[in-house]
């Protein structure tokens, strides 16, 4: 069975993790300087002191992970790690500032931790659930593949519409230019959508309508079929359903296939710029503490 | 089934190679995976893609779902080929030959040219389907957040801090963010006039503040925390003040209230340089001394500390005086008839009611104790002074009485000067000693039983003829406690009064110590969190009571006043 990073060399990091905090609060407990709780006192200073050396050390992940050639652990080691002592980091960070708020930096430096370490949390809630999803979706076949299909399809049916009339070269034409994965970050995650074709109504002129999953291709595929009395053309638009209907197929994988993969990065938009943002919050935070000691 | 496959590549000339081969099996699969027959490297196809077997009818293809193959031109699933069929595969071009002798089938196998030629036509269709590709970005918003929050949360406040001028003032006067972002809370309301001048205490970068800059406001030595010669006065120099008054914190805390400031030495006093005298203490309930008070001693005045409750105290005020005496519920005799006294009629509070003013013969005592002593002239007094002046005054009345030829039952018949008679020198001076004795008569009187005596020890020397007296002088103690606060407003609450801690109405002696015991105060007070000994009290840390400074007025106290006054004339 697969082993998840949370189970990483039997949760070594998850009692490494839980250690650190029970510590923490018992030392906390136990701590009972004269002035009231800060980062101030020996403890707060030690406290201040592991939680930054935890910041820069999670954000190493960012490098060891771009540093294939690393020998420095496994990556899912680090991730297991990061992960685990990313939450620690909520304990030892709130006690170290003795649970005094405000205005001020300091407290932007906490706020902005939280935003990474929450933003985090949701990464791995996706890293856990989405890859399974997104390999079930795949079936083995990558999305560069699944593009290339498309295409073979749309070159199939336009060679079966060559021997048709006119205007079904010209929907399928249409229907290639017209139809979109993805395109904005709603249609990514929410997976819409929001493909158009140019159909040709009754009148004889073009309407440009919404195509999404193909429905409008279909249908207009199938009120020709049900009009058409000549066998040989019956056939072909027999072809090109059978052919749309697996292009369709294939868009809707493509589609979930961006939702995943757009699910699985836009935390990272978040924790990677605000990560950067508060380490700078965090030179800033030790810096002034000492420039006005 | 024996099948021939005659496979048909471009060679690297650009002619046409054909490779013939020889299957003999039931079933000839086409597919990705390497065990395949037809084996075809194209993602489009499945690993078992597709399979030709033998039927009566001719050669079968029968594709595994979801594959489908374009016989001829057309779709399906499965097919029944003849020689000339065309079946497309993905990329490859299978066509079905007339079978040699010896041979079920034969089929060419080929690279579709429709295939490449399609694809070179037709570029992959282009959607936008990562984040990347709809405008998201990690990287310009990384170097933006720490580089902005470096910038104005560090670099720019530090750069106007460093130049040491106006520079710093007119940032937090801005919009732009200051060197304020950096305060971890607000100072004391104590220090509230610094709020916006850090650098009034922040006077050196990474230096912790010094004690230098407390002492620009707060006087010039440290000795103010404790007496010179407290056994914890050298640390004193040592210590920095913000060792213990901490600033910025919340809630504020600069004054520290903690009873570890004191117990950390007092619960074993003698561990840190204290003398035998100092008692542990480590709480107002659980573990502290009997009150000590300071009295006044005749005859030099020296101070003794007493401890209460160890034996009866002595107060030697040489003042003779009972409360019971003058708290008689049926009232005293007084000049003016019965007169029923309370306390505040001779302890008058002061004018913040913590304490009481000195207590003052003619304030307190004279309306009753009367100074007169001629029923002649009830209005002339002697004064309260010493016992010279009261001779001098006696001397100079009758003097004056007799000569002007005043006589009183109680004159010599022939020791006065009829009015408006003119005296020789010898009668002058009969009559003045006639005075004199009259004086010496008056004045052994209310020294020794009226008036002087009701309070005070006389004493009567020197000669029959010139008798001296003397009263012994009388010194009241002011502060009994003066190592503690005690606020006399703060406790006049309920139904207390002062009999709640001052026996007064039972003492029948000058000597009395009326002052309370600690048990008095336990009865209220409890230790620092007040619910010491299973009851709950008012909690009473140390400095409820007792301050950490010297007895006299801190220095700092009228350079603070000073600097108050200033900062609102300012205003």
């Amino acid at each position: 069975m697969h082993e998840s990073m949370l189970d990483y060399a039997k949760r070594r990091y998850l009692k490494i993790a839980v250690a650190l905090c029970v510590v923490s609060i018992i030392a906390y407990a136990w701590h009972d300087p004269l002035s009231p709780p800060n980062g101030g006192t020996w403890l707060g200073y030690t406290l201040g002191g592991i939680g930054a050396a935890l910041i820069l050390w999670l954000t190493a992940l960012g490098v060891r992970k771009r540093s294939y050639s690393s020998s420095l652990g496994t990556l899912r080691g680090w991730t297991s790690a990061h992960i685990y002592l990313g939450l620690a980091l909520i304990v030892v960070a709130t006690l170290h500032t003795g649970f005094q708020f405000g205005w001020n930096l300091h407290t932007l430096c906490y706020v902005l931790m939280l935003i990474v370490i929450a933003s985090g949390i949701f990464g791995m809630v996706v890293y856990l659930r989405y890859p399974q999803l997104m390999s079930s979706n795949r079936a083995g076949i990558k999305p560069d593949v699944l593009l290339e299909e498309i295409n073979d399809l749309d070159q199939r049916a336009l060679r079966i519409a060559n021997d048709m009339p006119r205007r079904f070269g010209d929907v399928l034409r249409s229907n290639r230019e017209g139809t979109r994965v993805g395109g904005s970050t709603r249609a990514i995650l929410g997976g819409h959508d929001l493909s158009t074709i140019a159909l040709p109504t009754a009148g004889g002129t073009l309407q440009q309508v919404s195509n999404s999953e193909q429905a409008a291709l279909l249908d207009w595929l199938g009120d020709e079929l049900a009009r058409s009395t000549d066998g040989e053309l019956t056939k072909r638009i027999g072809d090109l359903l059978s052919v749309v209907a697996t292009r369709r197929n294939q868009l809707r994988r493509l589609r979930r296939d961006a939702q995943i993969r757009g699910w699985l990065e836009i935390w990272l938009y978040v924790h990677v710029p605000v990560t950067l943002a508060l380490i700078g919050t965090l030179i800033a935070h030790v810096v002034s503490v000492f420039l006005y000691w | 089934m024996r099948i021939l496959i005659r496979t048909l590549e471009i060679g690297t000339t650009g002619v046409a190679v054909a490779r013939d081969r020889v299957v003999d099996a039931d079933v000839i699969g086409f597919g990705r995976a390497t065990d395949q027959h037809i084996h075809c490297n194209d993602q489009r196809i499945g690993l078992q893609h597709a399979k030709f077997t033998r039927s009566d009818a001719g050669l079968l293809l029968s594709c595994v779902p979801p594959a489908q193959a374009e016989v001829n031109g057309r779709l399906c699933r499965d097919a029944t080929l003849r020689v000339g069929d065309e079946v497309n595969l993905g990329p490859m071009l299978i066509k079905v030959l007339e079978a040699p002798a010896d041979f079920d089938a034969a089929i060419s196998v080929e690279h579709d040219s429709r295939e490449t030629k399609a694809a070179d036509d037709a570029p992959l269709p282009a959607f936008a389907t990562s984040l990347e590709q709809v405008g998201w970005r990690k990287r310009p918003w990384a170097w933006a957040g720490i580089t902005l929050t470096l910038m104005f949360g560090l670099i720019l406040p530090w750069f106007f801090v460093g130049r040491g001028d106006a520079s710093a003032a007119w940032l937090r006067a801005s919009v732009l963010p200051s060197d304020m972002q950096w305060t971890s809370g607000a100072l004391h309301s104590a220090h509230g006039n610094l709020e916006v001048e850090c650098e009034a205490c922040h006077a050196q970068p990474f230096r912790r503040v010094r004690n230098e800059q407390c002492l620009d406001c707060h006087a010039s030595t440290l000795h103010q925390h404790v007496p010179a010669d407290h056994p914890a006065a050298a640390g004193m120099t040592a210590d920095r003040c913000t060792t213990c008054h901490v600033e910025h914190d919340e809630p504020s805390n600069l004054v520290q209230l903690d009873t570890r400031i004191c117990t950390d030495c007092h619960t074993q006093p003698q561990d840190h340089g204290a003398g035998s005298k100092a008692l542990p203490v480590t709480d107002f309930v659980s573990q502290h001394p009997d009150f000590q008070v300071s009295l006044l001693t005749a005859p030099d005045w020296k101070v003794t500390r007493s401890r209460l409750g160890e034996s009866t105290l002595v107060e030697k005020s040489n003042l003779e005086f009972t409360h019971a005496a003058h708290l008689d519920p049926k009232g005293i005799k007084a000049p003016q008839g019965e007169v029923v006294m309370g306390c505040a009629d001779c302890h008058t509070a002061n004018e913040s009611g913590t304490s009481f003013k000195p207590i003052n013969m003619e304030q307190h005592c004279g309306s009753c104790h009367t100074l007169g002593f001629d029923p002649a002239e009830p209005q002339r007094k002697v004064p309260h002074g010493e016992p010279e002046l009261v001779m001098q005054t006696l001397v100079d009345h009758y003097s004056r009485r007799f000569l002007s030829g005043y006589s009183d039952a109680f004159a010599p018949a022939d020791g006065t000067t009829p009015p408006g008679a003119s005296l020789s020198a010898a009668a002058r001076a009969r009559v003045l000693g006639t005075a004199k004795q009259r004086a010496n008569q008056v004045a052994a009187d209310i020294f020794e039983r009226r008036v002087c005596a009701d309070c005070h020890t006389v004493t009567r020397e020197g000669t029959s003829a010139e008798p001296v007296w003397k009263v012994a002088p009388v010194k009241l103690t002011q502060t009994f406690m003066p190592k503690a606060h005690f606020d006399h407003a703060a406790h006049a609450t309920g139904d207390a009064t002062c009999e709640t801690c001052h026996a007064a109405a039972d003492s029948k002696v000058a000597t009395d110590v009326l002052m309370p015991q600690i048990k008095v105060c336990r009865d209220c007070h409890g230790g620092e969190t007040g619910t010491e000994g299973g009851q709950v009290r008012i909690a009473s840390p140390c400095a409820s009571c007792h301050v950490y400074h010297d007895e006299q007025e801190p220095k700092w106290v009228p350079v603070m006043k000073k600097v108050i006054r200033q900062a609102a004339v300012r205003e």
